[in-house]
């Protein structure tokens, strides 16, 4: 039986009997814990207007805010805030898309380059076209993967990905790689592109193997070896 | 008496016969705290020779200035005691995360040291400075679960707890003690404990810390999560392409695992997507560590709950798991661990396991059932070695002759076929209860080589399951294949797995070679940091790394700050060319304790811990063997590590294959740089009086073995 005065506390949101401590509430605190008097209606609910009315007014120690956005924006800086939404969910923004949406695109986009509040629009050139994207939220190498995702040309990611990741880090690329953000390529889908690779001249250097876990991978011959390749590709034992 | 940053106090349970005494620990503080002070304090009450499980043995659980101080990734506890179970018997720790060294702190210690033997099983309840020793008979024989459940709910929900389970009270040397949070520290302190009939502790602290510079130390925590925290182990890129990164780890694998697209999937009220976790953005720092993804791969979050995490810390490297196919076995459901204990799991199964929900959740389900029997036994697992032994035991096709065959024909067999995850908690259990002759490999590796006569041949072999980096019966814990020769130099330096994360750390983060060289060799010079598999002969500046990473141990172990996340040496900010900041752990002392620290100065005073540590160790290796030579009779290194791939040369592209010559050179110039004589690997009088450890000289003058 809990009294009052008394306090349960239920450890760990168990329910197992016998697993709640009750805590004696002193009278201080049973002082404390009582609501202000007429904060409370004929059934015992506290009625929440009732009780703000009862409060003492109090003077607002802020300032009314200033509108904002005074200025009117120019039409090239309002591109450049289209972009810059669409950089801070991840997306570039194709230059096809915009000219398809803006009579006036390449007008609007030459003041822009030419804006100092803009600096931050920069582009990368995909295999078939320009996208554009906002360098205060999106990396350069992010806006060239997310550029070759936009074409959808998955041989041709494969093939300068692989490039790049031999060169930069240096590693050879997982299969997997491909299988996960932002590219989310399926296994049919990377065979078939592995078929391309394999058959058009220009993707000629880009090579595969296995590791002895039976792991596919990709390296590009030129920029290392495939000895080397390989033994990267050799995990250790793995460890925490 | 309280300052800043330390708690002013040692409290020191004398079991045998309930003396219950503080003192003050100002003494010490030239030592740190943590691993520090239980080296002193080891060094200075327990004669080497003694046995680890005898009454004279003591135990030494420490904090530092910095634990539970509110700096980042400090709620780590040192426990310091005589190995049970690697050559020489010599110091080591545990080391435990979680709550309950901030408690300890809280109480107003900074120290707790337990020595003698109790008749009957207690626990130590500490609430501030009311000490009490309380009858754990009831709890004796129960996990490690059961028993921090019934300490809570006898002490009080503030309390942290921390008990040892059945491997502890057996004596099995690879014991643990685990708290109620879920953390353990191992190498073999749940025997020492059991061996003084000592259940568990329970803590509750109602002070605090004192700060010197509390604005300072707001600052710096500002400046860490916002410029130069990574994810666990302070990866400083993430595993796939992120909109904000330049870069990503190319395999997919490394422990900034949050994605977009990954979620913790059994979150109450539904899935939470991990999403994008830009650096700067302190708020999704929490987000940025998915370890389940990176244990197991993307099956995992099918199980994820959440993650959580020690006090202090904003990383969260625990994964908690509700694995709902273990309820068809009877099994516990809601599994965290995140260290070894979830990675072996499918070792145990070497013929192949099933899958039970998901294509690929095996490894999952079966080491949440093997993580928590272990924890739940107690039972330590020598970072792996424990599991690969077993494997080996079923592989080799020698099991004969080494398990007779009534025990062999009662071992459930027909469970392993099946996959079945009642095997893996079935052998734990046999080997926490020291049932049979498969027991022997919850005695260690020394052990299990002796009584099966495999011979040294046994740890030069090449082999997966050996990863025996020293003759002394322990594994490398990240050594060459991280960081060449470095990493195999630290790893010779301990009584145990070196436990060193600094150079694994910046070798495994996923940023592209020339941005973590340029950040090392920013620090240490030229030459210091090689690419992976692709290493050059030793030099100056790696043993200036080595060296670093060696001394660095102690001071995270002795502040206390968590080594997994600690050093902030890269950091994911591209405007500070990724990289991070080696004074910091400095300038946390300085704010916390008052006292004017500068990166060398703390380094210093961790070289003293060193040496320390050092000197115990040739005081061991003199009483058990006579030895006089810690660089043969310590340091030696088993074949393997230079026998490795036979397609490769040393030095050649695609190894990380050792030279012996050039090893032995590293060892010459490490040695030299620590002040240790070079042909003995033990320290100088002179180095010693540097670091005001004559005392420590003349021990050794006394037994022969102080350098000439």
């Amino acid at each position: 039986m809990i009294r009052k005065g008394q306090v349960t506390v239920m450890l760990f949101g168990r329910r197992k009997p016998g697993f709640i401590q009750v805590e004696e509430e002193s009278p201080e605190q049973a002082a404390q814990n009582e609501a202000p008097e007429g904060a409370q209606n004929q059934e015992g609910k506290p009625e929440l207007m009732e009780y703000l009315d009862s409060l003492p007014e109090v003077e607002d120690p802020f300032p009314p805010m200033e509108e904002e956005g005074a200025k009117e924006k120019t039409p090239a800086q309002e591109l450049a805030d289209y972009i810059r939404i669409r950089s801070a969910a991840a997306q570039v923004t194709a230059k096809s898309a915009l000219e398809a949406e803006i009579e006036d695109f390449s007008q609007r986009m030459e003041l822009l380059l030419q804006d100092e509040t803009c600096k931050d629009i920069a582009f990368t050139t995909g295999a078939k076209e320009t996208f554009y994207y906002s360098r205060d939220t999106m990396s350069d190498n992010y806006a060239m993967i997310a550029a070759l995702v936009e074409e959808k040309n998955l041989a041709e990611t494969i093939a300068r990905m692989v490039r790049f990741n031999c060169k930069t880090y240096p590693l050879p690329t997982p299969f997997t790689y491909f299988e996960r953000h932002p590219y989310y390529a399926t296994r049919p889908q990377i065979e078939r592109a592995v078929d391309v690779l394999k058959r058009e001249p220009q993707y000629q250097d880009i090579q595969i193997f296995q590791n002895s876990d039976n792991v596919s991978y990709f390296y590009a011959e030129g920029i290392m070896s495939k000895k080397y390749a390989k033994a990267l590709a050799e995990t250790e034992e793995f460890t925490d | 008496m309280a300052t800043y940053g330390w708690a002013g106090k040692l409290l020191r349970v004398n079991l045998t016969t309930g003396e219950i005494t503080t003192e003050d620990t100002t003494q010490y503080q030239k030592y740190i705290g943590g691993m520090g002070f239980g080296y002193r304090i080891i060094y200075d009450e327990v004669p080497l020779e003694t046995h680890p499980y005898d009454e004279a043995s003591k135990f030494v659980m420490a904090v530092g200035p910095l634990t539970g101080s509110g700096v980042p990734c400090s709620g780590r506890m040192n426990i310091s005691f005589l190995s049970p179970w690697s050559k020489g018997n010599s110091i080591l720790d545990a080391h435990m995360g979680g709550h309950i060294g901030p408690q300890l702190k809280y109480a107003g210690y900074d120290a707790l040291v337990v020595e003698g033997k109790s008749s009957t099983p207690v626990y130590i309840k500490i609430e501030d400075d009311k000490i009490s020793i309380e009858d754990a008979s009831h709890l004796w024989g129960k996990g490690t679960f059961e028993s921090n459940r019934i300490m809570t709910e006898e002490c009080g929900r503030e309390f942290d707890t921390a008990s040892i389970g059945q491997a502890g009270e057996h004596l099995v040397n690879y014991s643990t003690v685990n708290t109620s949070f879920g953390n353990s520290g191992g190498a073999g302190i749940g025997a020492v404990m059991g061996s003084k009939n000592l259940k568990g502790v329970a803590i509750h602290g109602t002070g605090s810390v004192k700060v010197a510079d509390v604005a300072e130390l707001q600052k710096l925590n500002n400046y860490m999560l916002k410029d130069l925290i990574g994810a666990n182990n302070n990866h400083n890129v993430p595993a796939v392409p992120q909109s904000w990164a330049e870069y990503s780890s190319v395999t997919g694998k490394n422990r900034w695992s949050g994605a977009p697209g990954r979620a913790w999937e059994k979150a109450p009220g539904g899935p939470i997507d991990t999403g994008e976790q830009p650096c700067g953005d302190i708020n999704k720092i929490a987000y940025r560590c998915l370890k389940g993804v990176f244990d197991y791969g993307e099956v995992a979050a099918h199980y994820i709950v959440k993650q959580g995490g020690c006090s202090s810390c904003p990383i969260r490297c625990y994964t908690e798991y509700e694995m709902d196919p273990l309820a068809e076995y009877d099994l516990p459901v809601h599994n965290s661990n995140t260290c070894m204990p979830v990675l072996y799991g499918q070792d145990f199964y070497p013929d192949g396991v099933r899958d039970f929900k998901y294509e690929g959740d095996a490894r999952v389900i079966l080491n949440g059932a093997s993580s928590h029997a272990q924890d739940d036994l107690g039972l330590w697992c020598n970072y792996g070695n424990l599991y690969r032994e077993f494997k080996w035991l079923c592989t080799s096709g020698r099991i004969h002759e080494f398990i007779p065959d009534d025990e062999y024909n009662s071992i459930p067999w027909q469970w392993q076929k099946d996959g079945d995850p009642r095997f893996v908690v079935e052998i734990m259990r046999r080997i926490a209860y020291k049932e049979g002759e498969l027991a022997v490999l919850g005695e260690g590796t020394l052990a299990v080589m002796e009584k099966w006569n495999l011979g040294k041949e046994w740890l030069d072999r090449v082999a997966a399951d050996n990863q025996n980096v020293t003759y002394n019966g322990y594994p490398k814990h990240h050594g060459a294949e991280d960081s060449a020769q470095i990493g195999q130099l630290f790893n010779l330096m301990y009584n145990r797995d070196c436990m060193i994360h600094h150079l694994t750390n910046v070798a495994q983060s996923g940023a592209p070679y020339e941005v973590s060289k340029s950040v090392m060799e920013g620090f240490f010079g030229k030459g210091c940091f090689d690419a992976q598999k692709k290493y050059t002969p030793i030099n100056e500046n790696k043993i200036k790394v080595a060296k670093w990473a060696f001394n660095g141990k102690q001071i995270h172990d002795s502040a206390t700050v968590c080594n997994w996340m600690w050093p902030m040496t890269q950091s994911p900010s591209k405007e500070r060319n990724y990289a991070g900041d080696l004074d910091l752990e400095a300038k946390f002392m300085s704010a916390v304790t008052g006292i004017e620290y500068t990166r060398e100065s703390l380094e210093f005073d961790a070289e003293r811990i060193s040496n320390m540590l050092r000197v115990m160790t040739a005081i061991s290796f003199n009483i058990q063997f006579g030895s006089k030579n810690l660089r043969i009779d310590h340091d030696a290194i088993p074949d393997w590590i230079f026998d490795k791939e036979p397609d490769f040369e040393p030095f050649e592209e695609g190894t990380i294959k050792m030279d012996r010559e050039d090893m032995e050179k590293a060892k010459d110039m490490f040695y030299k740089a620590m002040g240790w004589d070079v042909e003995t690997g033990i320290p100088t009088r002179a180095t010693l009086e540097k670091f005001e450890l004559g005392d420590m000289a003349d021990d050794l003058a006394k037994r022969g073995i102080l350098p000439r």
